[in-house]
């Protein structure tokens, strides 16, 4: 089910009803996890059937793991884990793309006939809850988690509808005390800890629902026709253009998907569970290393603690190795995002930036320390490091090699002509006051700091006011049908 | 001991020991990335002579959590 669709605002304010409805405590649980499952099959149908699997498996795997008496016998058990998830994920999600890359091979080297491809439908979530399912057995087999005993428990944090198919990708250690907290039954004289939905959690909930709808319909949306107009083709275009296109993309995708995650995490908090945020104003990121601090933040701590850690852990004494091993994450995490090239290229550059940014800090960081502490100093790292995001974006929207080269030539070497882009900004002039409009409203919310927070605070016929100026200029400008989230091919 | 754990800090994230307490973390402190993350497991287990385990290095979110995995590995800080 989309988010963004009619069906979702009917599906949420029932299932919410029925919770509230029915106290009983085991039924609320289970209702839950099947809601969960009709959520993905609305749009997935059959395919909902893989993410049973994934289920099923990690939950006894995980328990296998825990009980096994040998370090032979939890390896053994681990690597069958593993492997059967990532088989899964990478049969569904990328023998096309190995295919393709062996025909290319297979070209090269003369080898004959080619392999036709197999066009399987993406599972959607699919790389969602792969992740989120490997962290667990990853966090057993480690040590550092005791598995849960009931498979109710274990299903409801995986099939959970709210992240389910774009994240945030959730950790047990920090969701399975919650849920254990709500269905626990209480000795004496405490109260059973139930599904309650509160005032304070509704209304937070909604205002970040809000405020979610609101970036992906409102902006996401309606900046999408000019990204279009400058990357369906962008060879021949000026370089002002290019950079007009890439920030335009990028403000798209992170209303898109920040956008996502708000609703995620806002339908979460109704139901009284805490997610983590998943993006903490990355267009405020002060080098390539704060900005993974605060964009995607679930998935970039995911490879930081199941990749990267694990591949430099042996190596760490090595510079040489510790570059190599970043680079290898953020290839994988460029990879995760689609199997294309394009994706790989993406995390490549951020993996190259990342590390000469590293360098480059070891060298002249204290020598440059009183510069960046000042105010100048703080907006120039903004400004530079912003440049460099921008410029990754073109690799993360552009899938033709041509295309992508052109844009990121005339992204670094400008050609200073104006005219074509005066002419693009006379045709999209909504596009390009949304884009004004929201970093106005986004350097207010970076100022103001947690701003779903305070909205939830205010009086009553303010908080409706607020609601009603989220839903006028959805409506008044909706593109007409629901626009699926960029991050739903992922 | 708890000097000793602070002045390693202080050296290895380049900023002031005053500036470091138990609930300092990536947040708190600019130059804790997991670059220099790893620098910091270095020096912790060159100086007190132990060897971290992967569990445990994901397993720090503020110094508190260091001197838990120190006092694992008996170091009393």
């Amino acid at each position: 089910m989309l988010f963004n669709t009619l069906d979702f605002l009917i599906f949420l304010p029932i299932v919410l009803g029925i919770i509230a409805i029915f106290h009983y405590r085991k039924f609320q649980h289970i209702f839950l996890i099947f809601a969960s499952l009709f959520f993905l099959y609305y749009t997935d149908n059959y395919l909902v059937t893989l993410l049973i699997f994934t289920i099923l498996l990690h939950f006894y795997i995980g328990r296998a793991i825990f009980n096994a008496n040998s370090l032979r016998r939890k390896k053994s058990l681990f690597v069958v884990g593993l492997a059967g998830s990532l088989g899964l994920l990478g049969f569904f999600k990328y023998s096309d793309f190995s295919i393709t890359q062996f025909n290319i091979l297979g070209n090269i080297f003369d080898l004959g006939s080619e392999i036709s491809l197999l066009n399987l439908a993406l599972p959607i979530g699919i790389s969602f809850y792969t992740f989120q399912s490997l962290s667990y057995i990853i966090d057993i087999y480690r040590g550092s988690l005791t598995p849960t005993k009931s498979l109710k428990e274990y299903a409801l944090f995986v099939a959970f509808f709210p992240p389910l198919v774009a994240g945030p990708i959730l950790r047990a250690s920090h969701f399975l005390p919650q849920l254990k907290e709500k269905l626990e039954k209480s000795n004496g004289s405490e109260r059973l800890k139930l599904f309650i939905i509160k005032n304070a959690d509704l209304k937070f909930g909604i205002s970040l629902m809000a405020i979610g709808f609101f970036k992906k319909m409102f902006f996401a949306d309606n900046i999408s026709p000019l990204v279009n107009n400058i990357f369906s083709n962008p060879i021949g275009m000026e370089s002002f253009s290019i950079i007009l296109g890439a920030i335009a993309f990028g403000v798209q995708i992170y209303c898109d998907f920040s956008g996502y995650s708000d609703i995620a995490i806002g339908a979460a908090a109704i139901l009284g569970f805490k997610i983590p945020l998943n993006f903490n104003k990355p267009f405020f990121a002060t080098s390539p290393s704060d900005y993974w601090t605060r964009w995607h933040i679930s998935l970039s701590t995911w490879v930081r603690d199941y990749l990267y850690y694990p591949l430099v852990f042996k190596h760490r004494r090595s510079s040489i190795m510790v570059f190599s091993c970043l680079l290898a994450s953020m290839l994988v995490m460029g990879l995760w995002h689609g199997a294309s090239w394009n994706f790989i290229i993406w995390g490549g550059l951020h993996g190259i930036f990342l590390a000469v940014f590293t360098v480059l800090r070891k060298k002249y960081g204290k020598s440059t320390e009183s510069f960046f502490k000042t105010k100048f100093g703080k907006i120039f790292s903004i400004v530079v490091t912003q440049y460099l995001i921008f410029f990754t974006f073109i690799a993360f929207r552009i899938q033709n090699f041509d295309h992508m080269w052109y844009a990121m030539q005339k992204y670094i070497l400008l050609d200073f002509n104006t005219s074509q882009t005066i002419e693009i900004i006379k045709n999209n002039e909504f596009p390009i006051l949304l884009l004004i409009l929201f970093t106005i409203l986004h350097y207010i919310s970076y100022k103001k700091g947690n701003l779903p927070e305070l909205i939830s605070k205010l009086k009553l016929r303010y908080w409706i006011l607020f609601l009603f100026c989220i839903v006028l200029p959805i409506s008044l400008f909706y593109v007409g049908s629901a626009q699926e989230f960029i991050y739903f091919q992922f | 001991m708890t000097s000793k754990l602070y002045e390693i800090l202080s050296q290895v994230f380049d900023i002031d020991i005053s500036l470091i307490n138990d609930q300092s973390s990536p947040e708190t402190i600019e130059n804790w990335d997991s670059f220099h993350g790893l620098a910091l497991i270095d020096a912790l287990e060159m100086e007190f002579n132990i060897q971290f385990s992967i569990s445990e290095i994901t397993d720090v979110k503020t110094v508190a959590d260091i001197k838990k995995h120190l006092k694992n590995h008996s170091i009393e800080i």
